[in-house]
């Protein structure tokens, strides 16, 4: 029973979910802010159960559950994500005229299994985290059910994650007959050897599994489309909570369970790695629509992530570490500018509708391009620190050609950010539009965002020591 | 006043950050924008005052740090790459820096009236621009070189992009674009010397004096060498990388074009001076031949195609090509004499070719145009100005008496003294000519002559404000010109340090004081 | 006996089945199909491997696999009939509007 204490955080936010969908049918459901509040809470007891077992290391439920520094940096930053995303999505779900307490019901159920997926130390509980975080993701992704975009949105995840989830499993079936086990500790001691085709095949349905939930070439055919149709705020949350909930179960399993061989799926992600980064980037040169160019530099950036796996040290965790912080740091601003701009209808995304939006909300615009430019890796920015941090630990592992081709890549992909910016700001307005209201959720989280953006890229020893620390934890 | 010149780097630097913040907070509307065009100003005006000290205080021995830079500071920064925020000047970043906050004030004096639109922002950029190269010049650690390097790119993108003329979004674009690939291969070229440094001290540091201390083999300075060159090449420009260049410049707001012309440029030719020369010697030396082709290509092609302008602004823009490639040809040369040529020339150009952005910008703002054609006999309408723009084409043209002799006369020399370089020095001589003919071709063309046109009639002439921004300039131009050691001598140790480095045979035996010898040889020139 | 390779052969090729049978089907509902054929080959693996280990852990793993099934099949046909109201059909060319 005292292992309970471990997923404390889980517990209480599946209660908290739990509870908003049996107030839900009670309250007014055009302006009610109860769940929004009532989740933001939960977060909150959450973070504060998260920090009562700070800095304890303990196997729980039998050696399922891995409480150390790694899972702990990892739950915090999953629930302050989810935190900026609650928050931003309160006024967009009045706009939209869908203010159901569902919403935020499920959302906490999602973080819940995000959160399972990085305090996991079992590849079965591995895989709930994941299906739990999938199953609110689907349903949320069709939330605005009279939307064709949106329910069309919802069924592409659906079936893709899904087909996926169906690979990862038998991926742990495989190496469950081979070790007899699905915990990592075990797993990594039984394969230390040049594998067999049994636990090779293991391993790359593995990797499939995850590839498609990081947006991995060439498993990444989902993601725009999906993120174009999602409800903006569903977006934002796909593109940071979920995203990087996959890549710290990844680092965990593939750096704690798969160690031993790391030679081989080293390989395989250094070419995944490559045509991540390219099809992503050379896709986002021609998009015309905001939310499926950002779903393609999210692709792009999954790329730059798997450079962290492939340098295989413990810096290579730690930049990863650090990326994952600030590019949830730039996404979660950059799609709240873009959930404002898309006004009533959730439709305004084309990049024309961006045309002379700095001298009609000059800090919006100001904001979105900062987040561009640190998307883009211009110094100053974390988005620079994390590249520079991944960059380097993959030249420390001696991976110069991946480092030249990654360099290439964001030069490729400085362009496309740039065009945004080229629209917002050197191009007058056509038309005279409606002013955006910002609300005050929206706000804060901008704010939060774009200081925290600056704070990473001028400071970023503050989140370095961090994320050094929770690696020695995690990975030793 | 001791904690005031214990930091003066980082007062000097952040300075016109202060005067960002309060832009922001003025009250909104169309009548307090003078009030924003004082407070720019102002912080213009005493970020240039500040930055005096560190000449007057240079050899102050209190703040003459062990490494031999001045006024150090030197702090952790991101300790998990060991990089520092560490600062510090020598005699070359010195007279860059001060460079940079006078024609920083001059440019943001330029812009009173020429600038109606978005003035907020406008100012907000020049001041961060300001901070940005400034930066680059004090910063010591080559990772926070490379943060200015790459920072101060996006205001710049951002004044010729909003308030540039009819191209603004190619060329800021292509600005942009140009420099950015350049500089994430320097990057590459950094993280190179980065891991090397650390495979020989078991340190992991960016500090550019340790680096200038390795001893790096052959083949890896090749490829840090071409990172490197494509990094700054593309930034001075050099021929074949130039063709952003006569864009940017062109569509660029004048003071802008001032700026763009005036010290970002030198941001190239200084991380030649200060990285690739003493970090890279065998390279340099290696790449010789080509570099030293580069620059002659870049001279002659820079004025021929200068010739060939009917664009007022682009001539002056390709005439840059042309003189940045004399600077160039002083610095890989690495003989004292051209090397302390070649810096000085980076000043010279900085004035003289700053004050002809500015001459053009004068006319521009009057008459909406920059064609050449559409200009001739204005020395009859306006006086004051064609003055002050002969004594400017006359510096640029490197008339004996101002700037740009002193500078073109030692790179020429000091090349000319290598035998293996004479070649070179002839071929660049020829650029002095056509340099000299189109800088007169085309003032011939719009100063002298019948007013044609009838808008030319009454054109103001230069009003206090104008003369005021030219006046800093032209007292610059003739103190260099008459009396050179004043800077000079600030460039004597660092000079020696660096070829110490790259050509250790030349100095052995002859401890030359370099500025005797210009001053010896330019006797014996006048009296022939 | 039949020994465990038999029912690992088996269960691979339900799974390839139901592999391909998601990438060329173009109807909804026969795609959904497809992906719990291929969770029940898991199932399979699971349990034979189990049965061959002498453990029960496979076992208990396929109870947790078939109720994760159920979850997904719930709203899984819950998104397709809305897919359904809002297109009119269940196939997914047809009802597919985003493409670059």
């Amino acid at each position: 029973m005292s292992d309970f204490r471990y997923l404390l955080p889980e517990v209480i936010l599946s209660v908290v979910a739990s509870l908003i969908m049996l107030l839900s049918p009670l309250l007014d459901r055009k302006d009610s802010n109860t769940p929004g509040i009532l989740s933001g809470l939960g977060l909150l007891l959450a973070t504060a159960a998260t920090l009562l077992t700070w800095r304890q290391r303990a196997l729980g439920f039998s050696g399922m559950v891995l409480i150390d520094g790694f899972s702990q940096l990892s739950r915090l930053l999953l629930y302050g994500i989810l935190f900026c995303v609650a928050i931003a999505a309160i006024d967009f779900l009045k706009r939209e005229q869908i203010n159901f307490g569902e919403f935020y019901a499920l959302l906490l159920f999602a973080t819940t299994g995000a959160s399972l997926m990085v305090v996991s130390a079992d590849l079965i509980l591995t895989f709930l985290g994941i299906e739990i975080l999938s199953i609110g993701t689907y349903v949320l992704a069709g939330f605005k059910r009279e939307d064709p975009r949106c329910t069309e949105a919802s069924l592409k995840y659906f079936l893709l994650g899904g087909f996926s989830t169906a690979f990862f499993l038998y991926g742990v079936a495989l190496l469950y007959g081979k070790t007899t086990s699905t915990r990592y500790q075990a797993l990594a001691t039984s394969l230390q050897t040049v594998p067999d085709i049994l636990t090779f095949t293991g391993l790359t349905l593995i990797l499939v599994g995850f590839g498609f939930k990081v947006a991995m070439a060439p498993f990444h055919v989902w993601t725009p489309d999906v993120y174009e149709g999602a409800p903006t705020p569903i977006t934002t949350f796909m593109s940071t909570g979920s995203k990087i909930a996959a890549v710290l179960a990844f680092v965990r399993v593939f750096y704690m369970a798969l160690e031993g061989l790391n030679k081989e799926w080293g390989d395989i992600l250094w070419v995944a790695a490559v045509l991540t980064m390219f099809l992503g980037n050379i896709a986002a040169l021609s998009q015309s629509n905001i939310k499926r160019l950002l779903a393609y530099s999210s692709i792009a950036h999954a790329g730059y992530l798997l450079i962290g796996f492939v340098s295989r040290s413990r810096f290579g965790v730690e930049a990863i570490l650090f990326y994952t912080l600030s590019y949830a740091l730039m996404n979660l601003g950059a799609f709240t500018v873009v959930q404002l701009i898309s006004r009533q209808g959730d439709n305004r995304v084309l990049l024309h509708d961006y045309v002379g939006l700095g001298t009609r909300h000059r800090w919006l615009a100001v904001s979105l391009s900062l987040f561009l430019f640190s998307l883009a890796g211009i110094p100053a920015t974390a988005g620079f620190m994390g590249k520079l941090f991944l960059f380097s630990a993959a030249a420390q592992s001696g991976l110069y050609w991946l480092v030249v081709l990654a360099v290439i890549n964001s030069a490729i992909a400085v362009y496309y950010y740039i065009r945004i910016i080229v629209l917002m700001f050197m191009r007058e307005p056509e038309a005279k539009e409606e002013t955006i209201r910002i609300p005050l959720g929206a706000l804060a989280v901008i704010t939060v965002a774009a200081l925290g953006t600056l704070v990473l890229g001028i400071f970023p020893t503050i989140f370095m020591q961090a994320a050094e620390a929770a690696t020695v934890a995690g990975i030793g | 006043m001791d904690f005031f010149m214990r930091n003066i780097l980082n007062i000097v630097t952040y300075f016109p950050l202060v005067g960002v913040l309060l832009i922001i907070l003025w009250p909104k509307g169309k009548e307090h924008e003078d009030g924003i065009r004082w407070i720019a100003n102002l912080v213009g005006f005493i970020g240039f005052v500040i930055s005096l000290p560190l000449m007057l205080s240079f050899d102050n021995p209190k703040y003459i740090g062990a490494d031999g830079m001045r006024f150090g500071l030197d702090h952790e920064w991101i300790t998990a790459i060991g990089a520092r925020y560490h600062l510090g000047i020598d005699g070359i970043s010195l007279l860059l820096t001060l460079l940079t906050t006078l024609l920083g004030s001059i440019a943001i004096l330029s812009s009173w009236s020429a600038i109606q639109e978005r003035v907020r922002e406008y100012y907000c950029y020049l001041l961060l621009l300001q901070t940005g190269m400034i930066g680059v010049f004090v910063a010591l650690d080559f990772f926070l070189f490379y943060v200015f390097w790459e920072v101060m790119l996006v205001p710049m993108y951002f004044l010729i992009g909003i308030w540039g003329s009819e191209r603004r979004l190619y060329s800021a674009i292509k600005f942009f674009l140009y420099t950015l690939f350049g500089s994430v291969v320097m990057l590459l070229g950094i993280l190179a010397l980065y891991f090397f440094q650390h495979s020989q001290t078991g340190v992991w540091s960016f500090d550019i004096l340790r680096y200038q201390r390795l001893s790096i083999p052959a083949e890896l300075q090749w490829w840090v060498f071409l990172a490197f060159f494509l990094g700054f090449a593309i930034k001075v420009p050099m021929f074949p990388f130039h063709t952003w260049l006569p864009d940017a410049h062109t569509d660029a707001p004048t003071a802008a074009s001032v700026i763009l012309a005036g010290v970002l440029l030198k941001m190239g030719t200084y991380g030649f001076v200060r990285i690739s020369l003493p970090v890279l010697p065998q390279a340099t030396l290696h790449f010789l031949p080509w570099m030293m082709t580069l620059c002659v290509i870049g001279i002659i092609y820079g004025a021929l195609v200068a010739m060939m302008q009917k664009d007022w602004k682009r001539l002056v823009a390709y005439s840059s090509v042309s003189h940045l490639g004399f600077c160039m040809l002083g610095v890989f040369a690495a003989t004292p004499v051209a090397l302390q040529g070649g810096i000085l020339q980076m000043i010279n150009h900085g004035i003289s070719t700053g004050a002809l952005f500015l001459i053009v910008g004068i006319v521009y703002e009057r008459r909406h145009t920059r064609l050449i054609a559409e200009y001739s006999g204005l020395s009859h309408v306006m006086p004051l100005y064609a003055t002050v723009f002969l004594i400017m084409t006359m510096s640029s043209i490197g008339l004996p008496a101002l700037n740009g002799f002193i500078g073109e006369f030692m790179i020429l020399q000091g090349v000319f003294g290598d035998n293996n370089l004479r070649f070179w020095a002839i071929l660049g001589a020829s650029g002095i000519v056509l340099g000299a003919a189109y800088m007169l071709w085309l003032y011939q063309r719009t100063m002298f002559g019948k007013v044609d046109k009838p808008e030319n009639q009454k054109l103001q002439d230069l009003n206090l404000r104008e003369l005021a921004t030219f006046v800093p300039l032209i007292i610059l131009a003739f103190w260099i010109g008459l009396y050179p050691k004043t800077f000079l001598q600030y460039l004597d140790r660092p000079v020696i340090q660096i070829v110490q480095r790259v050509r250790p045979g030349i100095l052995q035996g002859q401890e030359i004081k370099t500025t005797a010898v210009v001053m010896k040889s330019g006797q014996s020139t006048t009296e022939r | 006996m039949i020994p465990v390779q038999h029912y690992l052969v088996l269960a691979a090729g339900l799974f390839s089945i139901g592999a391909i049978g998601v990438l060329v089907k173009r109807n909804v509902l026969t795609m959904f199909m497809c992906i719990e054929l291929m969770l029940n080959a898991v199932n399979l693996t699971f349990v034979a491997f189990s049965r061959h280990l002498g453990r029960i852990d496979g076992q208990i793993f396929v109870f947790f696999v078939m109720t994760v099934a159920a979850a997904e099949a719930a709203v899984g046909l819950a998104i397709i009939v809305a897919l359904y109201r809002n297109r009119e059909t269940l196939n997914v060319d047809e009802a597919s509007s985003m493409k670059w």
